[in-house]
């Protein structure tokens, strides 16, 4: 009786798949963790920050280099050469502080509503006054307040800076900046909510090539093509994210072929299941994240810049990329990414226990130290980094206490920097030499200073460099910066780790991008 | 009439239960280390800004002044909305405990089909081969962890044979699930005489079920076992096999209906524990189940959903052991309340 039901269901999934269209139309990811809403003023994790990516375009966007004029050997977004997306071109003025953007006039939102500047001066007023949104990067890239943004007509906007920054328009193509349908929005609003953010946790409002046509939540995501796209039908009529937790249940469903992608899956596992295995790809890319040994340079014996010396020579860095991520690792070498622009090869202290032990010597620690290093302990990477650090410390007479910490516990003393050392993976939302340098080594930046590194030398390079619009006398001033900071060792730059993608074989199109995210709009299967 | 008085008594006092459970984690879950603030205003956000999210969260007042606001509104059916999905916890746990409760309830009755027949086989056939196999079945259960057991179904009847669906949830992609009724697929489809949905249904719940039921197993033969040992050495037990009754009447008249109550029990203690959610069975089978919902509710500090579930869960365990006390009193007449 079951066999004969079966039967009938399969023929009926049958009839149904060939309704919806041809099956290659449709691409199934298995995603490793439950998602969360996805307003873009307020994304924080992965799945939603990629769900956003691609139900929303932006104002810019950035040009594609092809796998063949790649350094990665795959497509990626050119990060030196932006592009219109929404804005059809824009100016800047010739001080550097005024920016016009011209918008395309030809598009409409998935609810057919047309796009204007309203739309955008509506989207920069919403994300500045949500609360847990991203007013911090408008106060960064020099937008702090409405007064700010005008609307000139109903297809130009100017921002107006307070003074000129670089990291303003590569900004502009971040997932936050996402350009949502403010009429659609309005009609969602309630007294506490002034701007929809409780209706946006679970719907979307974009211009985008998709929208989420079916939400389950703890099962699955589908994504549907926005009829209305004015880039024309994406070849992927529907992304199916199917939210599996387990590992090795999306491995097998890789292997079987009933996902066509499988994300979050970890080093050890690629290199042993799938990186021979036919009929899987696995696209590995170097990305300018960077797993960092924090150290608070605040607490003795850290103070010492002797100590902090000595922790850099312990490390056996080849032994971290080789035995921890199986050679999907590039070496750091920089406060600044190798990936980013103005990187310079600053960072000398090869894995040497001897120099170490002598460097612990002439801090007055000839009997060695012992120190404490907190990590989250839901990472198996940074668990096995921690791991390997205690016996390579071990080596040059320094005692690693390690410290495991509950997620939500290892959030907290992140900001509030209650720890020795702590491994944190860190990758920039701006490819930008001074985002990264402002953000991790300036003791304004409350959030992201995991050295607590207080260095008025720095701090004031930073802000000169920000305000720089000189391309060479801003190189000059990073390439100052990186010496300096490489020589205080705030922080350890332990390796790059590279972006891991497993797909079957049939999967293309795929373009990186350093937010890592999948963008369906250029995937499908052939 | 005894009988009903009881279980209103029983059910009266549920409510004390319940404000203390509510009270206990409420501030349980507040001693957790951390600030969902700050896990929710996101990893760049600076302290001001993590200061107005805890404002919006209600977090900055006194914790007795949040447990009034919290159950005043609990009062009113809502209990909160998770931060991180910004759905209500009450829609959530709708949804998500009819999954649980399917999974639970479908591997225990594989589990109590196949355990109590087992147990009682094995002590009348005590000290021999079949016992020994028996036992052998029965410490393999216990001992092979449930992690291990999923994945090694998913291997072969998915991954070697084919047999077996992709382990993706309750049912199959492209399956739409039957009309709403209790949420459970398999009672909603049979209700609505749906084909495909408890087809699908079935194949999905198939190897998730058989782990648990596995794992489920050997306590309810150990005790069926135990407990008919001890039954079929009674005296009344001797006075029926001398007085030439059939064997079989005996043992599964006589001897096997008494020897249920502690089978009951045990039953019922697995069952309420159970229905807290068998983590990793819905983590390898992406069962959306209330498990995998509570665990990252209390990794990412979620305190509405965690609230919740905890009373869910107790509210469980008083129903189950209020049940298996009435069965006490239809199993063996003597016992009244």
């Amino acid at each position: 009786m079951k066999h004969k039901w079966s039967l009938i269901g399969t023929a009926l999934l049958g009839l149904l798949l060939l309704s919806v269209g041809a099956a290659g139309a449709e691409m199934h990811v298995a995603l490793g963790e439950d998602v969360e809403g996805w307003d873009p003023a307020t994304v924080i994790f992965y799945a939603a920050g990629e769900i956003v990516r691609n139900c929303y375009d932006s104002l810019i966007t950035y040009e594609i280099l092809d796998a063949e004029d790649s350094p990665a050997g795959v497509a990626m977004f050119d990060e030196s050469r932006p592009k219109g997306m929404l804005a059809e071109s824009w100016e800047v003025s010739p001080d550097g502080k005024e920016y016009t953007f011209y918008l395309r006039q030809d598009v409409v939102f998935a609810s057919g509503n047309e796009f204007t500047s309203e739309d955008v001066r509506w989207t920069v007023e919403r994300s500045m006054n949500i609360p847990g949104g991203t007013g911090w990067l408008w106060d960064v890239i020099g937008v702090s307040s409405m007064d700010q943004v005008e609307v000139i007509d109903d297809h130009t906007i100017r921002f107006v800076l307070d003074e000129p920054n670089t990291l303003f328009l590569p900004s502009l193509q971040l997932e936050v900046m996402a350009i949502v349908d403010s009429a659609e929005l309005k009609k969602h609003v309630t007294e506490d909510d002034p701007y929809a953010h409780n209706w946006m946790y679970t719907n979307v409002a974009p211009t985008g090539p998709f929208h989420v046509a079916e939400y389950v939540p703890g099962s699955r995501i589908v994504l549907e093509a926005n009829p209305n796209y004015y880039g024309g039908e994406p070849k992927t009529q529907r992304v199916v994210y199917h939210i599996v937790p387990s590992e090795a249940t999306r491995i097998m469903l890789l292997e079987a072929g009933d996902v066509d992608v499988s994300l979050f899956i970890s080093p050890e596992e690629v290199q042993r299941r799938l990186v021979d295995r036919p009929g899987i790809d696995v696209v590995s890319v170097a990305t300018p994240g960077t797993e960092y040994l924090a150290i608070n340079t605040t607490l003795p014996p850290f103070d010492d810049v002797l100590v902090r010396r000595a922790i850099a020579h312990a490390v056996n860095y080849d032994e971290l990329m080789e035995e921890v991520m199986h050679g999907f690792a590039s070496p750091a070498t920089s406060p600044v990414p190798a990936l980013t622009p103005g990187h310079k090869d600053v960072f000398h202290y090869e894995h040497d226990p001897e120099k170490a032990r002598e460097l612990l010597e002439e801090a007055g620690y000839p009997d060695g130290i012992q120190v404490e290093l907190s990590y989250r302990l839901d990472n198996p990477v940074e668990e096995a980094v921690a791991i390997y650090l205690q016996d390579q410390f071990a080596e040059a007479g320094i005692d690693l206490v390690i410290d495991r910490v509950a997620a939500s516990r290892f959030e907290r003393i992140r900001v509030t920097r209650e720890y020795q050392m702590a491994l944190i993976y860190w990758t920039p939302y701006v490819n930008d030499p001074v985002y990264q340098l402002s953000f991790n080594y300036h003791s304004r930046s409350e959030c992201c200073n995991y050295g607590e590194y207080h260095n008025p030398t720095v701090n004031s390079l930073v802000d000169q460099a920000t305000r720089e619009t000189d391309p060479d006398k801003q190189q000059e001033l990073i390439d100052e910066l990186q010496e300096i900071i490489a020589d205080d060792v705030p922080i350890v730059y332990l390796y790059h780790p590279d972006r891991i993608t497993c797909m079957r074989s049939e999967v293309e199109g795929f373009v990186y991008n350093s937010a890592h995210f999948l963008l369906y709009r250029y995937m499908y299967k052939d | 009439m005894a009988l009903l008085y009881y279980i209103v008594r029983r059910v009266l006092q549920l409510i004390p239960i319940l404000i203390g459970i509510s009270m206990v984690t409420f501030v349980m879950a507040r001693l957790i280390p951390g600030n969902p603030a700050i896990l929710a205003a996101g990893p760049l956000a600076s302290p001001e800004q993590i200061a107005q999210v805890e404002a919006q969260m209600g977090l900055d007042l006194p914790i007795w002044e949040q447990y009034i606001v919290y159950m005043q509104d609990v009062l009113r059916g809502d209990f909160g909305t998770s931060w991180r999905t910004g759905l209500p916890v009450t829609t959530e746990l709708f949804s998500r405990f009819p999954a649980t409760f399917e999974l639970i309830t479908f591997s225990m009755l594989i589990a109590c089909l196949i355990g109590i027949p087992l147990g009682a086989f094995a002590a009348v056939k005590q000290g021999t081969k079949f016992d020994h196999a028996i036992r052998l079945l029965s410490v393999g259960g216990v001992s092979i962890p449930v992690f291990w057991s999923s994945l090694m179904l998913i291997l072969v009847f998915y991954s070697i044979l084919g047999w077996s669906p992709a382990p993706m949830g309750r049912l199959g992609f492209g399956v739409a699930p039957p009309q709403h009724l209790t949420g459970m697929y398999i009672v909603d489809a049979i209700l609505t005489l749906n084909g495909p949905a408890l087809s699908s249904a079935l194949s999905q719940i198939a190897l998730p079920a058989t782990a648990l039921a596995f794992a489920m197993l050997s306590p309810i033969v150990r005790i069926t076992r135990t407990s008919m040992l001890d039954v079929l050495g009674e005296d009344y037990v001797r006075t029926a096999v001398s007085s030439g009754l059939k064997r079989k009447t005996i043992i599964f008249r006589d001897a096997l209906r008494n020897a249920m109550l502690p089978v009951v029990t045990m039953i019922g203690i697995q069952y309420g524990y159970s229905l807290g959610g068998e983590v990793l069975v819905e983590q390898i089978f992406s069962w959306p189940g209330m498990g995998r919902y509570a665990i990252s509710a209390i990794f990412n500090l979620d305190y509405q959903p965690v609230q919740a579930f905890v009373m869910l869960v107790a509210l469980m365990y008083v129903t189950i052991y209020l049940v298996v006390d009435v069965l006490y009193a239809l199993l063996d007449p003597r016992i009244r309340y």
